[in-house]
C-alpha cells in the first residue's frame, strides 16, 4: 500500500517530464521570424504600396526569394538607394538573411513594393503577405495598415484646437 | 620717458586700429555668407526662366506664379511607394513646424511630377491633398518639366529594361527652396528630417526674408 503510493508521484513526474518535452519540440521558436509588418496607408488611386518588417533569424543563414499578397497584382523586393542625391530603386532577386542576424525593411531603404493595389490601403486595415524563404519556405505575415501622417487622434486634437 | 610714453601709446591706437579694421572686416565677411544648413544656400537668388506646367486643379502655371511664398519643391511621382510618401510626410511635418516658427513667412509646397506621362492633374491632386490639402502638384510637358528641373538642379531618368506601364523613375531626393521672387534659394539634401528643415529654413527667413516683404 504504502509502497504503491510512493510509486505514484515518480510515475506522474517521468509523466510530466515527458510532456514536457513534447510541448517543447512543439513549441520551439522556429529558425525564421518576423516581426512588427506593416504597411503604410495610400492615397486615394495609388498604384503601388510598400510594406516594411522585421525578420529575426536564429537559425543559419537564409534568403527572402520572394513574397505575395491577394492585396496586390505582384509583391516584389525592392530597395531605394540614395546615391549622390539621387534615389532610384533597385530590384532585389533574393535578400540575404546571415544566420543569427535580424534584418530591418524600413522606410527609405529595403521593402516589400506592393505593385498594382487592388483598393487603397485605408488605416486600421490588415493583409496577409506570403514571404518565401529559401530555407525556411513560406511564412505568413499580417501586415497592419498603418496611417503615415500619424495617429488621427493627434489630427483631431488640432482640429479642436483651432478657433 | 615721455618719448617711451608717446610710442606706447601710438601703438596702442595702432593696434586698436588694427583689431578694429580686423573684426569689422570679419563681421562684414560673416554678413556675406549665408546660414549654414542641411544642403546649400545660393548668396543671391537665381531665376529660374520659363516654362509653363498645369498644377492639379488643371490652372496653367508660370514660373511667376511661385512669386509671393517661399516654395518647397520635391520632384517625385505617384506610382513611386517608398521615398515619396515618406518625403511629403516629412514636409507635412516641416509646414505644420513653420506654422509656429516663422508664422511672418508665407510657404507652399509643391510636389512637381517627374512621370507626366501617368500623372495627370487630377491623379495628382488626390495623391498631393492626402499628405495635406494645401500642397500643390505640378506637372505637364515633360520638356517643361525639365526646365524647371534644370533650373533647380534637379535629375530624374527612367532606367531601362522595365515594364512599359509598372517602371520606376529615379530622380533627385532633394527639396529645392524658392523665395518669394521665384527664385531659387536653398537646396536642402537628403535625408531630410522635418525638425532640421525647419530649423535651417528659420535660419534662412531670418537672414532673407526681410528683403521680400
Amino acid at each position: 500500500m504504502i509502497a504503491r503510493s510512493r510509486r505514484r508521484p515518480a510515475l506522474a513526474l517521468a509523466g510530466l517530464a515527458a510532456v514536457a518535452v513534447v510541448a517543447f519540440a512543439v513549441a520551439a521558436e522556429p529558425a525564421i521570424r518576423v516581426l512588427d509588418a506593416w504597411a503604410r496607408a495610400t492615397p486615394p488611386g495609388a498604384e503601388n504600396g510598400a510594406v516594411y518588417l522585421k525578420i529575426v533569424n536564429h537559425g543559419g543563414a537564409d534568403r527572402l526569394i520572394g513574397a505575395r499578397t491577394k492585396a496586390a497584382r505582384n509583391a516584389e523586393l525592392h530597395a531605394s538607394v540614395t546615391s549622390d542625391g539621387v534615389v532610384e530603386m533597385r530590384h532585389l532577386d533574393a535578400l540575404p538573411i546571415a544566420s543569427s542576424a535580424t534584418v530591418e525593411l524600413a522606410p527609405g531603404g529595403t521593402h516589400v513594393m506592393l505593385v498594382g493595389l487592388g483598393a487603397q490601403l485605408e488605416p486600421g486595415e490588415h493583409l496577409e503577405l506570403t514571404l518565401i524563404f529559401a530555407i525556411a519556405g513560406e511564412i505568413a505575415v499580417d501586415v497592419a495598415v498603418v496611417d503615415p501622417r500619424g495617429p488621427p487622434a493627434a489630427a483631431h486634437e488640432h482640429e479642436h484646437h483651432a478657433p | 620717458m615721455r618719448g617711451s610714453l608717446v610710442l606706447a601709446v601710438v601703438l596702442a591706437a595702432g593696434l586698436a586700429i588694427g583689431a578694429g579694421v580686423a573684426a569689422s572686416l570679419a563681421w562684414r565677411h560673416a554678413a556675406a555668407r549665408p546660414p549654414e544648413i542641411g544642403g546649400y544656400v545660393l548668396p543671391e537668388p537665381r531665376a529660374l526662366g520659363s516654362f509653363e506646367l498645369v498644377d492639379d486643379r488643371g490652372a496653367r502655371f508660370a514660373p511667376q506664379s511661385f512669386a509671393g511664398s517661399w516654395s518647397f519643391l520635391y520632384f517625385g511621382y505617384t506610382y513611386c511607394p517608398d521615398v515619396c510618401p515618406l518625403a511629403l510626410v516629412e514636409l507635412g511635418e516641416v509646414k505644420k513646424r513653420l506654422t509656429e516658427r516663422t508664422p511672418a513667412a508665407a510657404t507652399r509646397f509643391y510636389f512637381v511630377s517627374v512621370d507626366p506621362g501617368r500623372d495627370t492633374p487630377e491623379r495628382l491632386h488626390e495623391y498631393v491633398a492626402y499628405f495635406d490639402p494645401d500642397f500643390r502638384g505640378l506637372t505637364g510637358d515633360l520638356g517643361q518639366i525639365a526646365v524647371l528641373a534644370n533650373a533647380v538642379g534637379a535629375v530624374y531618368f527612367v532606367p531601362p529594361g522595365q515594364d512599359e506601364k509598372s517602371y520606376l523613375v529615379s530622380h533627385s531626393s532633394n527639396i529645392a527652396l524658392l523665395d518669394p521672387s521665384g527664385g531659387l534659394r536653398a537646396v536642402f539634401t537628403s535625408p531630410h528630417v522635418a525638425a532640421q528643415v525647419a530649423d535651417d529654413f528659420a535660419s534662412i527667413f531670418a537672414r532673407y526674408g526681410g528683403t521680400h516683404r
